[in-house]
């Protein structure tokens, strides 16, 4: 259950091809999800063949839905926000089954507009993506519509519903099993005549997918990673875009079924949903795109938590997304802000001082920063190994705005802010790139440096200046306090620049 | 332990230290003690292992110990253990291997949790009260010169254990260059950081009431004040505090006629009682006279033994279960479901009470994993409870919770065949016959809202019918059966149907 200071919330999107249920924990300002719920319902199957839901299927969401709302009771939700999309849209009994699914289910639908459903999934995606300063199309491929959303420079330049859903897609063109090339080449050109229309030109820099069909072609293409599979960000380049339609659009349903990672309800509609992200990527110029999980309903979800007057620190835009996530894992696992500002600070001041001796990019800090917020949230689990604890949870935390690479960096760097310096006996370590090893070394004593600048906890020490010359590395403290005890953890903790630098490191 | 003599000896990082003691039809009695200074832990806290220097001096002293052994004639009634002074020294197997060789003498090397919890047991029989202390919130911290070793308890539960490097010896020689007027408040900041890390580890709003100390930084203060009650006073200790912090260490050995030694813990010890005491907001703290060895004596030959065990384990389970937000009504079910399962069931698994217990806390756990990430909740699970610290519950039993709540979904086999064959047979045996009743206990609660209200359990030949009372249709509940069962039929080979009856039609 819900603890005293937290709410729950449930949202369900219902789409021309999935009912997705999402139930989320909102505490002070961030939210966690707690349960994510699928159900292929293939509402699409009935609507762009009949053009209205037959009885059967109104049964079949009747009970779905039932199934959903008891999930959602049970894991503490008073209500459900429920919307639904496309195929609600063009149901010529619409007003029915509303009505019955009102009465049966006490849940009552919001039928959303396409430009709501942009601004849904333009939401999602703001929360993921850093788009302050992007020029960036997002793309969600529902079954009956697919939303196209631009966004320059942090809000949205124009927003589209196109009736290029991928259920309906392969409805209209693609009777064959496999398809024909007539065939392709006809929906080819439907395509066409929509993206003309919203003359994307090549100035953009970026493609987010967020539907469930191009999910799974992330999900397919990084199959054999683990790992990267189940991440909510995935890059897919083109060229593999490319060899996957040319190896599916000759295979029947049956035969896409058995590719690893292939969703079975999805094998039909899937092809037409990557034929039609190739076609936006080959209209920019762009090499690949990226998808994301969870679009709508996360958009859905972050809409109702500001629906109940919150704010959430992404959309605070002074400190952009990937920032505001560091800090939402932090305040998720109780940790010490006042703490992890004062070393994020001095361990800032290390970076700018020596990252020209020590080779570091501008790149490195927003790892060595991420480390340094979220070192200790290892602690919510145990004091005891609450590195080794820190490492395994920022590597399953989602954060933003880093690669899977950079995350295990990350993860790595707060792993060793104690106890043993990195070993090639170590599992997390070994598995990095040689290049990478370096780096997290590197980091690493840099947060070491920090967090003994602040053994106290008190925050003593306001600055620091760096002094680089052939012959030593001069760090000299400011403070107008007893630093007895920082003064001492440093020159305990030094060690690992020295060895790293090969030059005296020195307290003035 | 049956009538005899038996030995107990502690290798400690500041003295060497052997109790003997007679038993006879159970009672105790003291033979012997002995204690040598010796400062084992100079070495490993600032090289990071015993010179070869002080392992001979050690076998000396240990040689000594053996010969007074053999005066009383005991041969393999002893235990010698080593605390930090061995354990994190580097070269420990050579120490060990050079005493069996030199003396016969077999040493065993505690883990820090280990050392707490046979302080707790003895203490939890020697203090009259500690019953009460433990439901209103009681720091018990084994204060020696390596580490200090804390248990908290509060409302019968273990909020906290675990072992800092603070020791009286180790601060000592980490502040040993600074000049010693100034050194107590290097003291002062340090321990401070530890109060801090303590409290960072605590559950919010955790309020305790009693200090309880053992370890050898008793010894010194017992020297100076002489107490006739088990309590010492925060008064006395500030008092004592203020005359010797900042001065030399000769000067405290000549004012307070106390060994070198001493002398030279005896800030850092005060520095720890206080900052404690603080920490917990009391003016007292209280001890066991027990002396370590003594205490091991004790525990090794049972003649104390930990009332309470499994009900505090029990709370502590549940306490980490709701420091992960966990369901507490599913988990409330699931257990009692479990449960019941695991005693119908019982002529096919033939397990008993300690099983039961496993079961029962991975059905308490099996979810935490969600506050994580709800991809891959199991696997999230397993970590949490893989870094569960409970003194006195043996390593191999939160492992095999552990395994439960991984394998409670997803597929079984798959763990077996990828990750877990090289477990022995019988032990692949309990854990799927466990994990196949957690399963089908979990599945009639998969909607978590408790519509299998209760159910019968019909052993019949060839099949096991699960007969369950519902206040509706349990749609996911029988989903989530057909799903999860398939385990119990391979692990027992015998299917597994469940019949649903709505209450009252």
């Amino acid at each position: 259950m819900a603890s005293n200071d937290s709410v729950r919330v449930a949202v369900a999107d219902i789409g021309s091809n999935s009912l997705r249920l999402q139930i989320s924990e909102v505490k002070d300002k961030s939210y966690r999800v707690l349960e994510d719920y699928k159900e292929m319902i293939r509402l699409g199957d009935a609507i762009y063949t009949l053009g209205y839901f037959p009885k059967e299927t109104i049964e079949t969401l009747v009970d779905t839905l039932n199934n959903v709302r008891r999930l959602a009771e049970s894991k503490g939700c008073r209500t459900i926000r429920a919307i639904a999309t496309a195929a609600f849209r063009e149901a010529d009994n619409l007003g029915e089954t509303l009505n019955i699914i009102e009465q049966e289910c006490g849940i009552k639908i919001e039928v959303i507009s396409g430009q709501e459903e942009a601004r849904l999934t333009y939401l999602a995606a703001s929360a993921n993506f850093e788009l302050k300063d992007r020029h960036a199309l997002i793309t969600d491929i529902g079954g009956g519509s697919a939303e196209y959303t631009v966004v320059k420079n942090g809000s949205v330049e124009k927003a589209k519903s196109l009736p290029l859903g991928c259920n309906r897609l392969t409805r209209e063109f693609l009777e064959g099993d496999p398809p024909t090339s007539a065939q392709i080449l006809a929906m080819k050109a439907h395509i066409a005549d929509y993206i003309d229309k919203m003359k994307l030109g090549k100035g953009l820099e970026m493609v987010i997918c967020t539907g469930g069909s191009m999910n799974n072609v992330g999900y397919i293409c990084h199959y054999k990673d683990k790992t990267l599979r189940d991440s909510f960000v995935k890059y897919v380049e083109r060229k593999y875009l490319k060899k996957f339609i040319s190896d599916i659009r000759v295979k029947t349903t049956e035969e896409r079924i058995k590719i690893e990672g292939m969703e079975e309800k999805r094998a039909d509609i899937i092809l037409a949903a990557a034929v039609q992200t190739d076609m936006i990527l080959e209209e920019t110029g762009i090499d690949g795109f990226y998808t994301l999980t969870g679009g709508l309903r996360a958009g859905l979800t972050i809409d109702t938590i500001n629906k109940m007057g919150i704010e959430l620190p992404f959309q605070n835009s002074m400190d952009g997304v990937r920032y505001s996530r560091l800090i939402e894992i932090g305040n998720k696992f109780d940790f010490d802000e006042a703490g992890a500002f004062q070393v994020e600070k001095l361990a800032k001041m290390l970076f700018e001082g020596l990252k020209d001796r020590m080779g570091l990019a501008e790149r490195d800090w927003a790892l060595l920063e991420a480390a340094a917020l979220l070192r200790d949230i290892g602690k919510h689990i145990a004091y005891s190994k609450h590195h080794k604890h820190s490492y395994y949870m920022i590597k399953h935390s989602e954060l933003v705005g880093y690669t899977h690479d950079e995350i295990e960096a990350i993860a790595s760097i707060a792993r060793y802010h104690r106890k043993s310096m990195p070993k090639t006996a170590h599992d997390e370590f070994i598995f990095l790139s040689p290049e990478m090893q370096l780096r997290v070394e590197k980091l690493a004593a840099l947060l070491r440096l920090a967090i003994a600048l602040d053994r106290t906890h008190k925050g003593l020490i306001d600055r620091i200046e760096v002094t680089v010359t052939a012959a030593s590395i001069d760090i000299k403290p400011i403070s107008d306090k007893d630093i007895t005890l920082e003064i001492k953890d440093f020159e305990r903790n030094r060690d690992m620049l020295v060895k790293l630098l090969k030059l005296p490191v020195r307290l003035v | 332990m049956k009538n005899g003599i038996f030995a107990a000896i502690n290798i400690g990082a500041s003295a060497f230290r052997m109790h003997i003691s007679e038993y006879l039809n159970g009672e105790e009695r003291t033979l012997e003690y002995l204690i040598k200074p010796f400062r084992l832990g100079r070495d490993t806290f600032t090289k990071g292992y015993i010179s070869l220097e002080s392992v001979y001096a050690a076998t000396d002293i240990l040689k000594k110990f053996k010969t007074k052994m053999d005066e009383y004639g005991v041969k393999k009634n002893y235990v010698a253990v080593c605390t930090s002074g061995v354990r994190e020294a580097g070269n420990q197997a050579f120490f060990i291997n050079h005493i069996r060789q030199e003396t016969g003498l077999e040493l065993e090397v505690i883990q820090p949790s280990d050392e707490i919890y046979i302080k707790f047991v003895s203490v939890k029989n020697d203090i009259e009260d500690f019953d009460d202390y433990e439901k209103a919130g009681v720091l018990l911290a084994n204060i020696s010169s390596g580490n200090i070793a804390m248990a908290i308890l509060k409302d019968e539960q273990n909020v906290y254990s675990g072992a800092l490097p603070y020791g009286s010896l180790r601060l000592r020689r980490i502040f040993g260059d600074i000049p010693a007027r100034i050194r107590y408040k290097a003291y002062e900041q340090y321990v401070e950081k530890m109060c801090y890390s303590m409290k960072s580890a605590l559950p919010a709003g955790c309020k305790l009431k009693y200090f309880v100390s053992a370890g050898s930084s008793l010894n010194v203060l017992l020297n100076i004040f002489h107490p006739k009650r088990n309590m010492l006073s925060r008064k006395q200790l500030e008092e004592l505090y203020d005359r010797v912090k900042q001065l030399p260490r000769d000067n405290i050995q000549s004012v307070m006629n106390i060994r070198k030694d001493e002398a030279s813990v005896l800030v850092p010890t005060l520095v720890t009682y206080l900052k404690l005491m603080d920490f917990i907001g009391t003016d007292h703290v209280r001890f066991s006279r027990l002396s370590f060895p003594h205490m091991l004596s004790l525990f090794y030959t049972k003649t104390v033994r930990d009332r309470g065990f499994f009900n505090r384990v029990r709370n502590t389970v549940y306490a980490l279960g709701e420091r992960f937000n966990m369901d507490r009504d599913h988990a409330d079910t699931t257990v009692r479901f479990s449960m019941k399962l695991f005693d119908a069931l019982k002529p096919l698994h033939s397990l008993g009470r300690t099983e039961k217990f496993i079961l029962e806390a991975a059905a308490v756990l099996s979810d935490v994993g969600y506050y994580i990430d709800s991809v891959k909740h199991n696997q999230h699970s397993y970590y949490l409870v893989q870094s569960l610290q409970i003194p006195g519950l043996p390593r191999d039993r939160v492992k095999l919770v552990s395994y439960l709540v991984l394998m409670h979904n997803g597929d079984v086999d798959k763990w077996f065949e990828q990750k877990y064959h090289y477990f022995p047979i019988e032990k692949q045996l309990l854990i799927k016959k466990l994990v196949s009743i957690l399963r089908i206990a979990d599945s009639m609660d998969a909607s978590h809202m408790n519509i299998v209200q209760d159910f019968d359990v019909d052993i019949q030949t060839g099949k096991v019918v699960i007969k369950a009372k519902c206040r509706s249709m349990a749609f996911l509940e029988k989903h989530a059966f057909s799903e999860k069962s398939k385990i119990f039929t391979d692990t027992f080979g015998i299917p597994i149907e469940l019949e649903t009856r709505i209450l009252y039609e």
